[in-house]
């Protein structure tokens, strides 16, 4: 019941809000079409990255596809806990070592994927320091390694933060690119290797991003602008 | 002017030329990559996928009622002023003066559509220039607000101040001259983008000294003046689009030739300081918007004042 008041909005509104308004192109759409089942991950800097891709999708993929989101961050209040999970298909997962009703982080992203959902995952963990990548946890690739069926759809996201950067209090257009790579099963069997192929599989999607040339110090610049060296 | 009651045949014609044209070439494009495929044909192809896109988007400001025109080039100074907002290196405590520039932009197209004369004349450069910066100085901080000061509502002026004065046409009323504001348009739209064209070509084939060698190595004394002569010319055959005697015609078209250059070079200057090489990539071939329409920003208020001025208007 609530994908159809939900996706309406996406399909509707927001899609064409994203990319007349607001100016993000999504390049490579049809990878997305191709497949039922995916792990979508992506660079993360922004809170629209996830909106954005959910209004990308067709409505059997939205009613199955939940966003992973931190319990830390979306559940402090029954609000926003509310808000996550009915509009933007969030589940709220908490960080290691805490449990989620009797099961780690891990097990019930797990359990989701063998229930036949789709996930979309940010593994840097947090929006982070604008601009900069940070390290990858490796719980993505766990469940890469568990799901072999299942393949991981690698999202770039190119300026999208500076539209709503970390403190921003609204939306502004600037024109951003979400470029989406094609499906990838993950042939190695060692964690290190799955992460490090999900992150180099995400930055090849884009050799040349917007390259930095700002002359400001870096609290004054518009976040977003991605740095892709190896940390 | 009422103007779809007297949307002309001479009007219908040119672009059905334009579109005939363009057609052919699309075919024998096409008949090229059929016989032999090969990534140069591929590139013709996308090349003139876009020009097709352009096409329709003069169509639309020529051949429809005056609310979509303004729609449409309302819309293009809002994606053009947008990539550039883009590129400028702006800082995180310019975003709110970035969206009081944006709201500007549809307020002044309104007022360009309403043919309010004295409010369009003042609004960017009153309003935008005074809200701007105290938009800034409220987000409070001064590092480098002199050029963001500047440049906001510079942006502002190169688009929404700049391509509504096309508005304004559709709301000319001529005395004697039954075509309507669409041949004035496509007069405007034609010759400078066959400007661009001409310049090309004559400094292609004969440049040998570069004007601006620091900001566009391209840019030729030899493609200038072949550009201006050829354009000037051309302009005076296409005066029966326009309200303008033949001379008349020849000498907007002198205008809008070195007038194109200028609008040309100065969004050549920018690009090359912010160091990108198009503003985006948008139309494959052809960069963003404000790459395309880089020789308009001038010739668009250029060209209606030269109108108003040859036609005896009372503003």
């Amino acid at each position: 019941m609530k994908n159809y008041i939900v996706y309406p909005v996406y399909r509707m509104l927001l899609r064409p809000f994203f990319q007349f308004l607001l100016g993000i192109r999504f390049l490579n759409r049809k990878h997305l079409k191709q497949t039922p089942q995916f792990i979508l991950v992506g660079n993360h800097n922004s809170h629209l990255d996830s909106i954005s891709l959910l209004s990308m999708l067709n409505f059997q993929q939205f009613k199955q596809t939940k966003n992973v989101a931190s319990y830390d961050y979306f559940g402090k209040s029954s609000l926003t806990k509310h808000l996550t999970q009915f509009w933007v298909n969030g589940v709220l997962i908490q960080k290691k070592g805490k449990k989620n009703d009797g099961e780690t982080a891990l097990e019930a992203m797990d359990r989701l994927l063998k229930e036949g959902k789709s996930l979309i995952i940010f593994p840097e963990g947090s929006r982070g320091k604008p601009g900069i990548v940070g390290d990858f946890k490796h719980g993505v690739a766990v469940l890469l390694k568990q799901n072999p069926g299942i393949p991981f759809i690698p999202v770039f996201f190119d300026g999208v933060g500076r539209i709503m950067p970390r403190g921003g209090s609204f939306p502004l257009p600037l024109n951003s690119k979400v470029i989406i790579g094609s499906p990838k099963y993950s042939k190695s069997k060692e964690i290190e290797n799955i992460l490090e192929e999900v992150r180099a599989s995400i930055f090849e999607l884009n050799p040349n991003p917007m390259v930095n040339h700002n002359q400001f110090s870096e609290e004054e610049q518009f976040s977003g602008v991605v740095q892709t060296q190896k940390q | 002017m009422n103007y779809t009651e007297n949307l002309s045949t001479s009007v219908l014609w040119t672009i059905g030329v334009l579109y005939g044209i363009l057609s052919l070439v699309t075919i024998g494009y096409f008949w090229l990559d059929h016989k032999k495929k090969s990534a140069q044909s591929k590139e013709l192809i996308t090349r003139t996928q876009s020009w097709w896109f352009l096409m329709v988007v003069v169509g639309l400001i020529v051949l429809s009622p005056a609310l979509i025109g303004t729609i449409v080039l309302a819309y293009l100074a809002f994606m053009g002023s947008r990539e550039l907002y883009s590129i400028g290196n702006l800082k995180f405590t310019d975003r709110a003066a970035i969206l009081v520039a944006y709201l500007l932009i549809p307020i002044q197209f309104y007022l360009a559509y309403t043919f309010q004369y004295h409010w369009f004349l003042n609004f960017i450069p009153m309003v935008g220039l005074t809200l701007i910066p105290i938009v800034l100085i409220l987000s409070g901080y001064s590092g480098n607000i002199g050029r963001s000061i500047t440049f906001i509502p510079g942006v502002l002026m190169l688009t929404a101040y700049s391509f509504s004065h096309m508005v304004l046409i559709y709301g000319l009323d001529i005395e004697g001259y039954a075509i309507g504001a669409g041949g004035i348009l496509l007069f405007l739209i034609l010759i400078t983008e066959l400007n661009d064209i001409f310049q090309y070509n004559w400094g292609k084939a004969f440049g040998k000294h570069v004007i601006l060698p620091r900001i566009s190595p391209n840019k030729t004394w030899e493609g200038f003046l072949g550009g201006v002569f050829t354009t000037t010319l051309v302009a005076g055959i296409f005066h029966f689009l326009t309200p303008l005697s033949f001379i008349q015609s020849m000498i907007a078209g002198l205008l809008l030739s070195v007038f194109g250059f200028f609008g040309d070079a100065l969004l050549s200057a920018i690009k090359r300081d912010l160091k990108v090489k198009d503003t985006d990539d948008l139309i494959p071939g052809h960069g963003g918007v404000m790459d395309r329409m880089d020789s308009l920003v001038f010739n668009a208020p250029v060209f209606f004042y030269l109108i108003t001025l040859f036609t005896n208007q009372n503003l």
